[in-house]
């Protein structure tokens, strides 16, 4: 077995390798938009039609570079829930808090069920790699510092008061900041309106008794939030990293 | 008389000697991806290898689960077919819907200690 699929990938390469430089001498050609032809003309007779297996493209089609699956501004992957709309925006405390462009920011949290997107189980579970990374996504900050997010209000889950992480990194990967966003509370407060979904908000952590945020008396964490459940929420939050 | 699934697995190991493009891709884009998400479970730069922080750091199992993200874009591309497998014309033919990935083994400093498998799994029907 071994062998046979060392000889079909001999094959293979014999047969493509003419073909791929052809392609980039045409790619070429229209570049320079010059009018001569390129290439010999072939004088090895066809083997068509003899009783062997024609080659066929077992690498499918070429493989191109792709990010990872993070990078897109909409994170909802089909999740049901409120509409959220999240700017954030990113300062660098070594330079005044002025914008900083080119960081990286992920954010990721719970869908209305209070759950977030991860293998689920032990061992050897599988998991379908269409939409398995919902509610996590990166986005590169424009020259204001922003980047935006259209997802969905998250849920909560025991002991958390509803919040979103995030993780900055330098435009090379290099971690800058870990935190989290909290979410104002009280009547009239996005919270209230969406009342922990279908959970409602029995057993629901607030802010300060949240074991991330209780620390926060200035309320330098929690974000602005404005919205309704009909049109949706928009949120705010300046975030100041060491770059 | 009932019928029984039975789930095969094809399990494919990508480490530094892969040589084809898409094991490539795989390979760099994972260990970047690694590179960064490990420092969450990493944020005073104790430890230098995937194993030390599965040893020391809660959770820092998520990194199987948080690090396949950079590979479902070349999952995509295989439009939901299996390399590597081959029928008798030499062609690839077994579907799959589901997948886990797994980093083996990683250094932050070392790609070439980077070792990654993708399980993909594909269902058929066996006669009861």
């Amino acid at each position: 077995m071994e062998r046979k699929n060392f000889i079909r990938s001999l094959m293979i390469g014999a047969i493509s390798t003419p073909v791929i430089i052809e392609a980039c001498k045409k790619a070429g050609n229209t570049e320079s938009n010059t009018t001569s032809g390129s290439g010999t003309a072939n004088t090895s007779a066809g083997t068509n039609g003899t009783c062997t297996v024609a080659p066929t493209e077992t690498e499918g089609p070429f493989p191109t570079k792709v990010p990872a699956s993070y990078v897109r501004s909409d994170i909802t992957d089909g999740r049901s829930g409120y509409k959220m709309t999240a700017k954030i925006s990113i300062g660098n405390i070594n330079n005044s808090c002025a914008a900083l462009a080119g960081a990286i920011v992920d954010i990721w949290h719970c869908d209305a069920e209070g759950n977030y997107s991860e293998y689920g189980g032990t061992g050897m579970q599988s998991t379908n790699y269409q939409s398995v990374h919902f509610l996590r996504g990166r986005q590169t900050t424009d020259a204001n510092g922003l980047v935006t997010f259209t997802s969905i209000f998250p849920g909560w889950y025991s002991g958390r008061a509803t919040h979103i992480h995030v993780h900055v990194y330098s435009a090379s990967g290099t971690s800058l900041s870990v935190t989290q966003i909290a979410f104002p509370e009280g009547a009239g407060s996005a919270v209230a309106l969406v009342n922990g979904y279908s959970k409602g908000l029995n057993g629901y952590t607030y802010n300060n008794a949240d074991n991330v945020f209780s620390d926060d008396k200035t309320g330098i964490e929690i974000a602005k939030v404005s919205g309704t459940l009909a049109a949706g929420f928009d949120l705010t939050f300046k975030l100041n990293v060491r770059a | 008389m009932s019928q029984k699934i039975i789930t095969l697995c094809y399990r494919k190991i990508i480490d530094d000697s892969n040589s084809s493009h898409w094991d490539k891709f795989v390979h760099e884009d994972s260990f970047l991806e690694f590179k960064m998400q490990s420092q969450f479970y990493n944020q005073d730069g104790k430890y230098g290898t995937f194993a030390e922080l599965l040893m020391h750091v809660p959770g820092a199992d998520k990194l199987h689960f948080l690090v396949s993200a950079a590979i479902t874009g070349y999952l995509r591309q295989l439009n939901g077919i299996i390399p590597d497998i081959l029928d008798n014309l030499g062609r690839r033919f077994l579907t799959f819907e589901n997948f886990k990935f797994e980093i083996i083994n990683s250094d932050f400093n070392d790609i070439e200690k980077h070792k990654v498998a993708i399980n993909f799994f594909f269902e058929t029907i066996g006669v009861a």
